[in-house]
């Protein structure tokens, strides 16, 4: 008897050790990736798995459904309103949300890496990598929003009231991004330390390239030839997919699984845009299938996609070669350098050496060079070919093809059915300085 | 640790004390109007010597010495009545009059120590097993509450066989957390969580679904601050206690429950048999269409095993249970199978020192069906065009049905999802008291719940050719340490002193597992895959813990008046540090008027007035660790990577508090044939905790605030009737609930609380209002028609508007162009309701003789359901509405807009529902080997009086959460369950 009460006295006393404090062993807080080296390498490793694994699917697949470069197959409700868009393509769209909020957290996780690397000490080398690589995430993801939204803010706002940029200084902020890039690996060559974490990348070239992209959309045509011709058409630059816990983005949602969503015939291209049969980019990007659209969607025949996604542990360009020459086709033609515009689309038509097999093999240009639509219907063709689904369609069509204004009805058949998306709602919900919506 | 408390479990299971002394005997037959009463406590005054009286309402008892000595008869229900022995009467009989608002009965919920309710300042519910249906066929302690408490909006989430409960008490008191109440079980704080270890789509079990409900003796609530104020930290949705069954001093008292019971769906949902189909010029044209839910359906059977030993001596009493429930669901293939054991011993040490000791093991095993975006029988239902013949072809092969899952009967017949729970609650608990009016309680709880789920997709599955496999844990340990006293002393002759004064500190720890694979193998029956091929998976572990203290003095005046003040200090370690030490007041006071000598009236037998303010707060809102800005590991290309989770971080959140002040009054009316309970509360909650949705442009999704104010104001009424008396016994028990929740603060105006950005928070609005698009209306009300002559969405512009509490949102504006068409931007604006305006139920229970006949109707009123059953009927194929225009009821293309209209799928989701209808047989066979046995056959949730599309009105998508209410996708309807029983008492 006097035992028991013993032990049950006892464990009033044992049971009774009060703790209030428990650390999280699961995840780390901001402080403890932000200030240390190990942490921000740590940062910068997290954002491009989100980036590469996230954020690239709505990155093509959202432009790409308003561009025709994809067909619709099933009844989801995200994809349908896409392909329809026109003026009644709601705020709330999934795609356009996913876009939105995955471009913004990644281009937020890199503001916060370029804020508080300063502060960390560490070797030159590896904060001047850590640096320049944020500063490329930045202007590529803040590239990517301006490509499908008419204004974006520039810099994150944690207080929910982020100020909203022109299109104009949102592409002169990519530039100065990437020049400031630039700069900093010039002054420190990138470590070995932290180099072995952004393997499958060579930095200097992806900032020329993108220099070179976003020059172009800018107008700055010679700036986007030089950038462009700085580039060395032989380095290989890829986001890496393990096929496991990352997989490829554009595989996981256009071939796995029974997708909803597939490339369409020929690129989704009509007209004096039909790729030409022998094409060697058409096998390369297509293998055949008979499966055609519901018919409220358009009819469109779709094709199963090969290229850089048919696998899930296949490598995604981060830019293509072929992108350069047709950067500089498009300026020498903007300037009315005709001449030097055919070079560099024949150079692109006539490609049989690509990094990344991605080869034309076709004769050189048969058509009118000196008629500058021409040259720009021949350099829109190519872009859309080459560049298939890496989100660019709809900038090229909106460039390019500037005059044509999609309608406010629901539009399955012309090569675009919105100039930009409207900002989605949960922006407008929360931020007063949200922009109106574009009418188209 | 652990170990010590078992050993002394187990001894205490072999020391049982025998120490009657042989004496005066004294026996006799307790009885009330209508005849004998089983169950009565007879006990020596002033000793715990006393028992229970059998069957038949006899007694018998030892008592020694009868000089001076008083007799106490009591019994639940009945006024308490003592009796002088002397040396003549060695029989007594009794006849106790009933007492239909027990005033007498002791509370323990939320008073230091023990009170009578006629102390109280606030209402209690107090429910006893005898209030409880024995027949009513349910698995969890919440169905048994349906329609037995004022003030209370029970309902079910889904008709699954384990299928969750939600309980309201007096409204929403949060938004972000679940604003189910605190459940306490014999002293120990349990985990009522709904967590799904694998998603599978909605498809949460509430954890009191381990509990056995035939091992309840008594429940107390406690319904809002003003009562739970004790309770402090936890307690802002109430409290809910639950007693189990002690043993009883006298001879082993068994009982035995047997029943079987059938599982019907009740209604269909309405889908698409017109046997046509649209063929390629629109026309309609011949087709075989079928109905999937002749397969997706069936009826289940269940059946259910008890049994109940109980008895004690003087010092040592036990309690032992155990129980065996199966029971299928209406959907093919599910089913929730239970086994429980229980024991309670309570051990008297020493005249000054009272032990207690419990143990309760579960083991619990549910077939599931998945309803989820990749396959759910349900969800394929409505999406799916039922031209496709679902069955598999000679060599088993499934069609494909043209969706991005299965089809249903693919899902059936091919997809094992599976959860089995392991639960163990504990406790030891002391009483002391070392002198008089002195009294020590000390309980430690500890409560351990191991859930297991399993998913397994075979190879070769339409949609998933390479199958899947899945396997998640969830771990739980709680334990609470609870110390309390109070010392009770006369200030003077007429006034009365308690004291209380506790300290309690509860942790928990929780650990989630599990790994994916997304490649099966093809053998047969080898559902494991190799670990090390993995796709993914879950480790988490969070740790927790909560404490505080109490103050409480209570003033009694002449036994009539009583007034009560109590402080409580409390902190959480998922709050930050300066926010975490909360102190939480109440007061409150109760009259007993007709206890003063002036009192005379000849209705109102007894009136007790009684008034209660307390604050009481929601430290468990936070989930561990949320107050940070994490980051979530994100590896990439073998480098381990961290990227900031879509939470953003916010150090300074305070916890939720609740002010309510409540008043009311318990009448007895007609000789204490009628009792009425009514009370009028008000409740604040200030510094709602939201998860608020953040503008993107933050770089995160969310981040919780302290930014919502909320009231609550209604009234709830308990009235319980017995009308008839004798050899016919009528009694009635109704309550009836109104709640009036307003939001009447949220940062921003408007928020958004899931559902798809279709459940709101908005100021002024009730919580979880409905919210999207509308139909485009004339001047005179009725919907404005396309050139087509369909309805369409409403447009225009949206003007900011500034609300009462200075918030601006945007309200929608019409504008029509020169054709009177809308015209502008596509507008959206709260559109419905899912708060009913009442809630009641009236039970009746007729007896005649042994021969006894009961039936319970529920009523929900004033309440929307948004069915995205409907919704989808409106766009594919399978719908009733393509049914309607194959068949020209409607012009064909006049469905589709309603698609994209919200309102046209918000429902009405009042109802009238025959809970509960049955009749029992009272069979008395009086042997030594058998008092009794009882009959029951019943019928649950046969009938339902509404005007609702789909399945069931009663039905949460979304569970428990507390913000998405009223939702209906793809949920499992609630069935109609016919049940035969048999109870004995040996």
């Amino acid at each position: 008897m006097k035992k028991i009460f013993n032990i049950l006295l006892l464990s009033v006393f044992i049971f009774t050790s009060c703790e209030t404090d428990f650390d999280n062993v699961n995840q780390p807080a901001e402080n403890q990736v932000l200030t240390t080296k190990s942490g921000l390498i740590t940062a910068v490793v997290g954002m491009t798995s989100h980036f590469t694994t996230s954020t690239l699917s709505p990155i093509v697949e959202v432009p790409g459904l308003s561009t025709r470069e994809l067909g619709n197959l099933l009844t989801f409700v995200t994809p349908q309103e896409l392909v329809a868009g026109g003026a009644g393509l709601p705020n709330d769209n999934a795609g356009i949300t996913r876009l939105w909020n995955r471009l913004l957290r990644d281009k937020g996780a890199a503001e916060l890496i370029i804020e508080n690397v300063d502060a960390v000490e560490m070797d030159p080398g590896t904060k001047s990598g850590i640096k320049a690589y944020a500063k490329f995430f930045k202007a590529m993801t803040l590239g990517y929003l301006i490509q499908n939204f008419e204004q974006v803010p520039i810099n994150n706002n944690s207080d929910g009231t982020a100020d909203f940029n022109s299109r104009n200084e949102v592409l002169t902020e990519c530039i100065n991004l990437l020049e400031s890039a630039k700069s900093d690996i010039s002054a420190n060559a990138i470590s070995d330390e932290f180099l072995g974490n952004i393997s499958g990348l060579d930095l200097p070239n992806m900032i020329n390239a993108y220099l070179a992209r976003y020059n172009l959309f800018a107008g700055n045509y010679a700036a986007a030839i030089s950038a462009a011709d700085a580039v060395d058409l032989t380095s290989e630059s890829v986001w890496m997919y393990d096929g496991a816990t990352n997989k490829n983005a554009i595989f996981s949602f256009a071939v796995e699984n029974a997708p909803d969503t597939k490339p369409q015939d020929n690129f989704g291209l009509t007209g004096v845009l039909t790729p030409e049969v022998n094409d060697g980019r058409i096998s390369f990007y297509l293998s055949p299938s008979d499966e055609v659209e519901v018919p409220d969607f358009g009819a469109h025949g779709v094709e199963n996609l090969l290229g850089f996604f048919d696998e899930g542990n296949k490598s995604i360009p981060v830019y293509l070669p072929g992108e350069m020459l047709l950067i500089k086709a498009e300026s020498y033609a903007m300037t009315n350098d005709l001449p030097n515009a055919v070079i560099n689309i024949n150079l692109v038509r006539q490609k049989n050496n690509d990094v990344f097999g991605v080869n034309a093999n076709l004769g050189a240009w048969a058509g009118n060079t000196n008629n500058s639509e021409d040259v720009m219907n021949e350099i829109f063709k190519n872009r859309s070919i080459e560049l298939f689904m890496s989100g660019l369609r709809l900038e090229d069509s909106r460039r390019i093809n500037s005059s044509f204004t999609p309608s406010a009805n629901a539009d399955f058949l012309s090569e675009r059915n919105r100039n930009f998306y409207p900002y989605p709602f949960e922006e407008r919900l929360n931020n007063p300085n949200t922009p109106t919506d574009p009418s188209i | 640790m652990k170990n010590n408390v078992f050993r002394s479990l187990l001894i205490l299971c072999f020391v049982m004390l025998y120490s009657f002394s042989e004496a005066q005997s004294i026996s006799g037959t307790v009885s009330d109007e209508s005849g004998p009463l089983p169950g009565a406590t007879v006990i020596v005054k002033g000793t715990t010597n006393g028992t229970t009286t059998d069957f038949d309402g006899k007694y018998s008892i030892n008592v020694g010495n009868l000089e001076n000595k008083l007799l106490v008869f009591s019994s639940l229900g009945y006024k308490t009545v003592s009796v002088k022995l002397n040396t003549d009467n060695q029989l007594v009989d009794m006849v106790l009059q009933e007492d239909l608002l027990s005033l007498d009965e002791v509370i323990i919920t939320g008073t230091s120590g023990i009170a009578t309710k006629k102390q109280l300042g606030s209402a209690i519910t107090s429910i006893t097993a005898d209030d409880l249906s024995d027949s009513k066929a349910i698995v969890s302690v919440g169905e048994a509450l349906q329609g037995q408490v004022a003030g209370a909006y029970i309902s079910r989430n889904s008709g699954n066989p384990s299928g969750g409960m939600s309980i309201r008490l007096r409204g929403a008191s949060t938004l972000s957390g679940s604003s189910d109440p605190l459940y306490i079980i014999d002293g120990v704080v349990v985990n009522n969580r709904s967590n799904q270890a694998i998603d599978l789509g909605g498809y949460t079990q509430n954890r009191l679904v381990d509990i056995n409900p035939n091992d309840i003796e008594r429940i107390e609530i406690l319904k809002g601050a003003a009562a739970a104020a004790i309770y402090g930290s936890r307690a802002s949705n109430g409290v809910v206690q639950i007693f189990t069954k002690k043993g009883k001093i006298g001879a082993p008292k068994i009982t035995y429950t047997a029943s079987v019971n059938v599982n019907k769906i009740r209604k269909n949902l309405p889908y698409n048999d017109a046997q046509l189909e649209w063929d390629a010029n629109g026309v309609a044209v011949p087709a075989t269409r079928y109905n999937y839910q002749d397969y997706i359906f069936t009826s289940g059977t269940g059946y259910e095993n008890s049994l109940s030993i109980n008895g004690g001596t003087e010092k040592t009493k036990y309690a032992f249970s155990g129980s065996l429930y199966k029971n299928e669901g209406i959907v093919r293939n599910t089913d929730f199978g239970r086994k429980t054991l229980r024991l309670r011993i309570d051990q008297e040490l020493y005249s000054w020192l009272d032990l207690s000791v419990g143990s309760f093991i579960s083991s619990n095993k549910s077939n599931d069906m998945p309803n989820g975006k990749n396959y759910g029988p349900i969800t394929a239902l409505i999406f799916a065009d039922n031209t496709n013949d679902q069955d598999p072809d000679e060599f088993g092969n499934y069609p494909n049905i043209g969706l991005w899952m299965p089809s249903p009967r693919e899902t059936i017949d091919r997809i094992d999802a599976s959860q089995k729970n392991f639960r163990s609650i504990s406790d030891i608990q002391l009483k002391l008291s070392p002198f008089e009016g002195f009294k020590v309680n000390y309980t430690f709880g500890f409560d351990h719940s191991n859930t297991e789920g399993l998913l397994f997709v075979p190879r070769g599955v339409n949609t998933r050719p390479n199958g899947r496999s899945e396997k998640a844990t969830i771990n739980s340990n709680m334990y609470n340490s609870d110390f309390n006293m109070s010392y009770q002393f006369d200030i003077n002759d007429k006034i009365k002193s308690t004291t209380g004064f506790g300290y309690s500190y509860q942790y928990e720890k929780n650990e989630a597992f599990g790994v994916k694979n997304d490649q099966v193998g093809p053998i047969d029956g080898v559902i494991v895959t190799d670990p090390s091929n993995a796709i993914g998976g879950a480790d988490f572990r969070s740790e927790a813990s909560y404490w505080g203290g109490f103050l409480q003095q209570t003033f009694a005046y002449n036994d009539r008046i009583f007034l009560t003040i109590a402080g409580r200090i409390d902190g959480a370690s998922t709050f930050g540090e300066n926010e975490r030490q909360q102190f939480y007041p109440k007061i409150s006071a109760s009259y007993n008027i007709s206890d003063e000598d002036f009192w005379n009236n000849s209705l109102i037998n007894t009136l007790k007035l009684r008034a209660a303010w307390g604050q009481a707060g929601n430290l468990t809102a936070l989930s561990p660790y949320q107050i940070f800005t994490n980051y979530n590991q994100q590896n990439y290309n073998g480098n381990i990577g961290y990227f900031p989770s879509l939470l953003q971080g916010n150090e300074n959140l305070k916890p939720e508090r609740q002010t309510e002040l409540e008043f009311g009054f318990d009448m007895a009316m007609f000789n204490n044939k009628l009792s009425l309970e009514f009370s009028y509360y008000n409740q604040e909650v200030e510094d709602l905790l939201i998860g608020r949705s953040l503008s993107p442009s933050t770089g995160f999704g969310n981040r919780f605030d302290n930014i919502g104010t909320m009231t609550n104001k209604g009234f709830e009424l308990l009235l319980k009737a017995k009308p008839i008396n004798g050899d016919f016994n009528w009694n009635v028990i109704a309550t009836l609930s109104h709640n009036k929740n307003t939001v009447t603060h949220v940062e921003g105006g408007r928020l958004s609380l899931g559902m798809f950005g279709t459940s709101v928070a908005q100021t002024n609005e009730p919580i979880g209002s409905f919210y999207g698009t509308f139909f485009a209306r004339d001047a005179n009300g009725a919907n404005l028609l396309d050139s087509n002559g369909f309805v369409q969405r409403a447009r225009g512009h949206y003007e900011e508007t500034v609300l009462s509490d200075g918030e601006t949102v945007l309200v929608a504006v019409e504008d029509y162009d020169a054709n009177g068409q809308p015209s502008g931007t596509l507008l959206k604006k709260i559109i419905g309701d899912p708060n009913p305006d009442f809630v009641a139920s009236i039970t009746n229970e007729f007896e005649y003789k042994n021969l006894g006949f009961r039936f319970q109707l529920d009523f929900i009123q004033g309440n929307d359901v948004m069915s995205w059953d409907k919704r989808m009927g409106y766009l594919f194929k399978g719908g009733q509405q393509t049914a309607q225009e194959l068949n020209g009821d409607v012009p064909k293309g006049s469905s589709r807009p309603n698609f994209f209209i919200f309102e046209s799928f918000i429902e009405d989701g009042s109802y009238i529902k025959l809970r509960e209808v049955a009749l029992f047989y009272n069979l008395k066979i009086d042997k030594p080997y058998l008092d009794n046995v009882k009959f029951t056959l019943s019928g649950t949730n046969l009938i339902s009086f509404d005007n609702y599309y789909g399945f069931d009105p009663e039905v949460n998508t979304e569970g428990q959460s507390n913000g998405v209410r009223g939702q209906d996708m793809a949920n499992v309807p609630i069935p109609q369950v016919y049940k035969f029983g048999v109870i004995l008492n040996f």
